[in-house]
């Protein structure tokens, strides 16, 4: 187990989705990208939480983007995905592929485009 | 933000839910895709229904990060530790910029607090709390009717209880009382008092014994027995006074 713990499954998704997306991630966006790729609706709440407890973990960083938006007039604020959040996302793949060894014949699942 | 905006109550329910800077942001970032979802192909009721989705399901993760994290202004990258005093400032000073809606708000935490209160109370008294004495449960209280009259609920006759006393074998023992009120009279005054006449077997049956003194005898069932004062009755007429047990009043 890592020096700070198990990354939970949601936090998993969205440290990938920050480095799928890299410098064009936020909160919008990520959300989208998880919605896209796992086919499940994605709570804009959980996303917002989630990106707030990976900064707090220091997996995670953020910077207020150039600029401001329409509607609340404030900047986007981006996200990046921190060298401990990659090291933790490793060990969580790690710990998974060492548990999925040896329950063949469990079919594997067919890898596609977009889901 | 042009053209037709989210529905009222569900902004007006992150509004109150969610404070900012999170919930500016938040609201932002679905007005965003609410705009995106108005696009012919996907229709006004489909992102309307989206937004509600997204308003109603947001509230649980951001409130258990706000307990987990101790406040809102971590969203603003203030610290943490400053959330709770942060947030109260901020309800205050809401509070002060809308006197009328703090006085609704009050006054319907006051008429639903004192509802609850008053509905407790009596559900307490009558349902939750015992009776003050030992084996409380099983304690039952038996009652009359007459159901080719009426559904109401009597107090026995006495000659029925003696029935019961003598023919009822599902309980150890049976007492009955009679609610009145007798004079009490000195050389000075005189003075009503409300009163009991009871079997010789109540305080047994409901297991309490005298502080002072001793129980009724069964042979002592006539109407001017001997009596048993209460502990408030023996303070205030007579002083708290030990030797008035066995004397005549």
């Amino acid at each position: 187990m890592g020096k700070t713990g198990a990354l939970g499954a949601f936090e998993e998704l969205v440290l990938l989705a920050l480095l799928r997306l890299g410098e064009t991630a936020y909160s919008v966006s990520v959300r989208r990208e998880i919605e896209d790729r796992t086919g499940s609706e994605i709570s804009m709440g959980a996303v917002y939480a989630t990106l707030d407890r990976l900064e707090e973990k220091g997996y995670a960083s953020s910077r207020l983007g150039d600029g401001s938006r329409s509607g609340s007039g404030r900047p986007r604020r981006f996200y990046a995905v921190e060298e401990e959040g990659r090291e933790a996302l490793a060990r969580s793949r790690e710990v998974r592929g060492r548990m999925w060894d040896g329950v063949e014949p469990f079919p594997a699942p067919e890898r596609g485009g977009g889901s | 933000m042009s053209g037709p905006r989210p529905p009222a109550l569900a902004r007006l329910l992150l509004r109150a839910l969610v404070p900012d800077p999170p919930g500016r942001d938040l609201r932002a970032d679905l007005e965003e895709e609410y705009a995106e979802r108005l696009r012919p192909e996907r229709g006004r009721w489909a992102a309307d229904l989206w937004y509600w989705r997204q308003a109603v399901g947001c509230l649980v993760p951001l409130w258990r990060r706000r307990l987990e994290s101790g406040g809102w202004r971590r969203w603003e990258g203030g610290p943490g530790l400053a959330g709770w005093k942060a947030d109260l400032r901020g309800a205050l000073r809401r509070l002060r910029r809308a006197p009328a809606f703090a006085g609704l708000v009050i006054l319907t935490l006051a008429v639903g607090i004192g509802a609850n209160t008053a509905i407790f109370s009596v559900l307490r008294g009558v349902l939750i709390r015992p009776l003050p004495y030992p084996e409380a449960d099983r304690l039952v209280r038996l009652w009359e009717t007459n159901p080719e009259v009426d559904d109401a609920r009597h107090g026995p006759s006495p000659l029925n209880f003696a029935d019961w006393e003598r023919s009822v074998g599902s309980f150890e023992s049976m007492a009955a009382w009679y609610l009145t009120s007798g004079t009490y009279r000195t050389e000075a005054w005189a003075e009503e008092l409300r009163s009991a006449q009871v079997t010789s077997d109540f305080f047994r049956v409901l297991g309490v014994r005298p502080a002072l003194g001793r129980d009724f005898r069964r042979e002592e069932v006539v109407r001017y027995g001997p009596v048993m004062l209460s502990h408030r009755v023996w303070r205030r007429l007579f002083g708290g006074d030990p030797s008035v047990v066995g004397t005549t009043i």
